[in-house]
């Protein structure tokens, strides 16, 4: 067998940003014809690899070898297309409304005499497409007509025609059905015989070891280690995603865990299937799962903002449809949401308009004044203890753990009894982040209840009394605080297998 | 307890001049008064009473619409079809009155006219994604021609039955400017003072936010189309009664003039700010502009090249105060 050709080799890579490292002393490479995969759990600091890569992000130390030759200076993104490393995102960066054909020869368009030749090119769409196994696709077809693992596949015979040496797939399957995995599967297939070399990153373990012949896991941007096909073995890899240090875990007091507040029997609809559990005061029920799982859609159910296909959600014994987000609230429930610019935050308006909103919706007062919503505001600046100008500054102008105490504040002056948190403590800093669970421990202790999703091991666990792991959509698993462990909680996350 | 007591009226007091300064309409204010005083010394027959009364005269029924267009577009909406609305509306009373039906009658039907377009059209524009610019350009262009077909092209006149807006006065003003007047005191009592305003603000900042933050959206937003409705209705009437005939021109441009003044009084089209004050102040610019203009002898044609200079750099000083703040 002849030897492989190494087409990327990455040495001591690192990466800070604003004085945290994320990244450090990594090593990676990439063969001929070879399929590495990437494994990490969230926040492992898979996509900051991908971008460093990319040309994204600039790496602060370390060198890329591209065939053998040393890159010097910085990376960006059409040098790195140029060097023929190809990224393809897990969201689709196609250009909608043009044809198939057009999006491959983006920047690459065949001429005659200055006019494009689309004979030629719809030829070679065609050939491109065939080589890599896709077929009954016509390559006039506008993009956004295409269904998502078509347009993947349209991503991919796109970096095919720009020649390339080494192709990233970011979450390819991240919405995939069985079949279209099965179709991806054979494609990576066909660009392996063709040499291409590919860096795979996917939470699917069970693809992952169909598909790879080098496995890489990463933990807090360190590689911990590399296995050959030979030596892939499930249980060391999860053990090796999650094993971390012990001290990053908040310890909680214990509330004292009352009656059933809330119960959901057989709850499906958008993406979510046949979810029952039970809530009970004072209790912080956690929702692990990957990203993708349907927590967040889960979520969205219960707070009325989708409206359930079946099931029944039951709330102190009473049976209740939500048919928007208004119900729900009356009804005493109250949602944090993940994305905190987007569906949380007036960003534009005072502090003091962002208290005092959902409370205006749930009680009925048509009269309001100014002074008393600043008032509102302040105490509550005083108790949760927000860094800001006054109730008068807008949030935009806050932290991202500001900003998260100021939504906490409108849903305190809602008055609710059920939390639901969805990451609750995503992009905030350590302190924020301590000041953020004690709220919530705070909360248990008043009797009030929390629905908590997140994808931080360290908090699921040390948070949670209970913890449900979901995966594509259901509950896979309850566990009991005793039973809640990373490697158990993953096992379950990543295919229901047992260690 | 009495440690938060200093630290809240710390936040809720501040110095009258900071509080001044921190307003977003003093900059719009003070050059207001330095652009009276200068044309008042370039031009001596400019701060007379009776321009005065011209000048609020004139800005009465643009300084209405400016109400409801700044009402609209902080909710993140816009209305192009105002103007042209307005025309379709006049005509339709000017037809009804020249037939020789009741004046009351004629009031009525004109205002069912304006409700009933801006329901339909907030109807649409709450229920689907489509575009308020687009939709309501194609409302604009609707309705005048609805305004050609009423009047098949021609006028008219009422002479004599329905000039109570100009021809009741009090202390030499016509009843059309106390109008006025008391439609932005209502809007600013609205818009401070109750639920309607804070979820003004929360709309047309961020709609999903405000949705899960437990507002009906939907409704939300068909209300702010009708409340725009009203506006436009009352509008139609003073300008009918102070023309005293019906004419399908009589909106034109009417809508660009709503929109320049809320603009320049610090309404975003981006949606979620602006203030009532701002927009009367607005209003008030653009009526002294052309008027001052006039008075100091400027060419028409020139008049338009500086109303529309002054309106760029009214949003260019009012965006750099926005990023300061």
């Amino acid at each position: 067998m002849p030897e492989k050709k190494c087409l990327l080799d990455i040495q001591g890579i690192s990466k800070q940003f604003s004085g945290v490292t994320v990244f450090s002393d990594f090593d990676f490479q990439v063969y001929e014809g070879e399929v590495h995969c990437l494994c990490g759990e969230n926040g492992a600091g898979k996509s900051t690899f991908i971008k460093i890569l990319a040309g994204a992000h600039q790496r602060d130390g370390g060198e890329i070898n591209i065939e053998g030759n040393p890159l010097q200076g910085k990376l960006n993104p059409a040098l790195c297309m140029k060097l023929g490393i190809q990224t393809i995102y897990q969201e689709h960066t196609l250009m909608q409304n043009m044809s198939v054909m057009e999006n491959l020869f983006i920047g690459k368009e065949v001429t005659k005499r200055l006019v494009l030749d689309r004979r030629q090119m719809y030829k070679e769409t065609l050939d491109v497409l065939a080589k890599i196994g896709v077929t009954g696709l016509d390559p006039q077809t506008p993009v956004r007509l295409l269904g998502t693992a078509q347009q993947k596949f349209v991503e991919i015979a796109k970096a095919f025609v720009q020649e390339a040496r080494v192709i990233i797939m970011d979450e390819p399957t991240a919405s995939f059905g069985c079949h279209e995995i099965e179709q991806l599967m054979s494609v990576i297939q066909a660009l392996k015989e063709k040499g291409v070399g590919i860096i795979y990153i996917s939470h699917h373990l069970e693809e992952v070891f169909r598909i790879a012949d080098k496995v890489t896991v990463i933990r807090d941007g360190r590689k911990i280690r590399t296995y050959d096909r030979t030596e892939i073995d499930e249980a060391s890899i999860i053990r090796d995603m999650v094993g971390r240090d012990a001290s990053m875990f908040y310890s909680r007091e214990a509330a004292g865990i009352g009656e059933t507040v809330m119960e959901v029997q057989n709850l499906s609809g958008g993406g979510v299937k046949d979810i029952s559990f039970s809530l009970r005061k004072g209790e912080v029920l956690g929702f692990a799962g990957l990203v993708g799982a349907g927590r967040t859609e889960m979520a969205e159910l219960l707070f009325g903002k989708k409206i359930p296909e079946s099931g029944e959600i039951m709330i102190s014994g009473e049976k209740v449809r939500f048919k928007a987000p208004k119900d729900a609230i009356k009804a005493g429930l109250c949602m944090i949401t993940e994305d905190r610019q987007l569906t949380g935050l007036f960003t534009r308006q005072k502090n003091s308009l962002n208290t005092i909103l959902a409370h205006s919706a749930k009680f009925p007062v048509r009269f309001m004044h100014p002074d008393r919503d600043k008032e509102t505001c302040c105490e509550y600046i005083e108790k949760l203890k927000i860094k800001c100008k006054g109730p008068d500054q807008q949030v935009r102008f806050l932290s991202g753990g500001n900003q998260q105490k100021v939504i906490l504040s409108k849903w305190f002056h809602s008055d609710g009894s059920i939390y639901i948190f969805d990451e609750p403590t995503r992009g905030v800093d350590i302190g924020a982040k301590e000041e953020i669970y004690k709220v919530m421990v705070e909360l248990c202790r008043q009797g009030k209840s929390i629905i908590m999703i997140s994808s931080d091991m360290p908090e699921v666990i040390a948070m949670s009394d209970r913890v449900m792991v979901m995966k594509d959509g259901s509950i896979l698993a309850e566990l009991s605080k005793e039973d809640a462990d990373s490697e158990t909680i993953l096992s379950y996350a990543l295919g229901g297998c047992k260690i | 307890m009495s440690n938060s007591q200093i630290e809240k009226s710390a936040f809720v007091n501040t110095s009258v001049r900071k509080r001044l300064f921190a307003n977003d309409n003093i900059f719009l204010f003070l050059g207001l008064i330095i652009y009276i005083i200068v044309c008042s010394i370039i031009a001596p027959n400019f701060a007379t009473g009776y321009n005065v009364s011209i000048v609020l005269e004139q800005l009465a029924v643009p300084g209405i619409l400016s109400v409801g267009m700044c009402v609209l577009m902080i909710s993140g909406g816009i209305d192009l079809s105002v103007g042209t609305l307005l025309s379709f509306a006049a005509c339709s009373m000017a037809w009804l009155i020249y037939g020789g039906t009741p004046v009351v009658i004629a009031v009525i039907v004109g205002v069912l006219i304006c409700v009933v377009c801006n329901f339909l059209m907030g109807l649409l524009l709450s229920r689907t994604s489509l575009e308020p610019f687009i939709v309501s350009v194609g409302a604009m262009i609707i309705y005048k021609g609805f305004a050609l077909i009423t009047t098949n092209g021609a006028e008219y006149p009422i002479p004599g039955k329905f000039g109570f807006a100009t021809n009741i006065r009090f202390f030499n003003l016509p009843l059309m400017v106390y109008i006025m007047i008391l439609v932005y005191i209502i809007f600013a009592l609205l818009l401070r003072y109750t639920k309607f305003g804070r979820w003004l603000y929360a709309v047309g900042d961020n709609e999903e936010a405000s949705f899960l933050a437990g507002i009906s959206v939907r409704n939300f937003k068909l209300s702010v189309y009708v409340i725009n409705g009203l506006v436009v209705a009352l509008a139609t009437i003073l300008m009918l009664s102070r023309n005293e005939v019906g004419n399908p021109y009589l909106g034109t441009d009417l809508e660009m003039r709503a929109i320049a003044s809320a603009v320049v009084g610090g309404t975003a089209l981006s949606g979620g700010k602006g203030n009532i004050v701002g927009t009367l102040l607005g209003t008030i610019w653009m009526g002294i502009i052309s008027n001052s203009l006039n008075v100091i002898g400027v060419s028409a044609f020139w008049q338009y090249v500086v109303t529309g200079g002054i309106i760029v750099v009214a949003v260019f000083v009012n965006n750099l105060r926005y990023k300061v703040a």
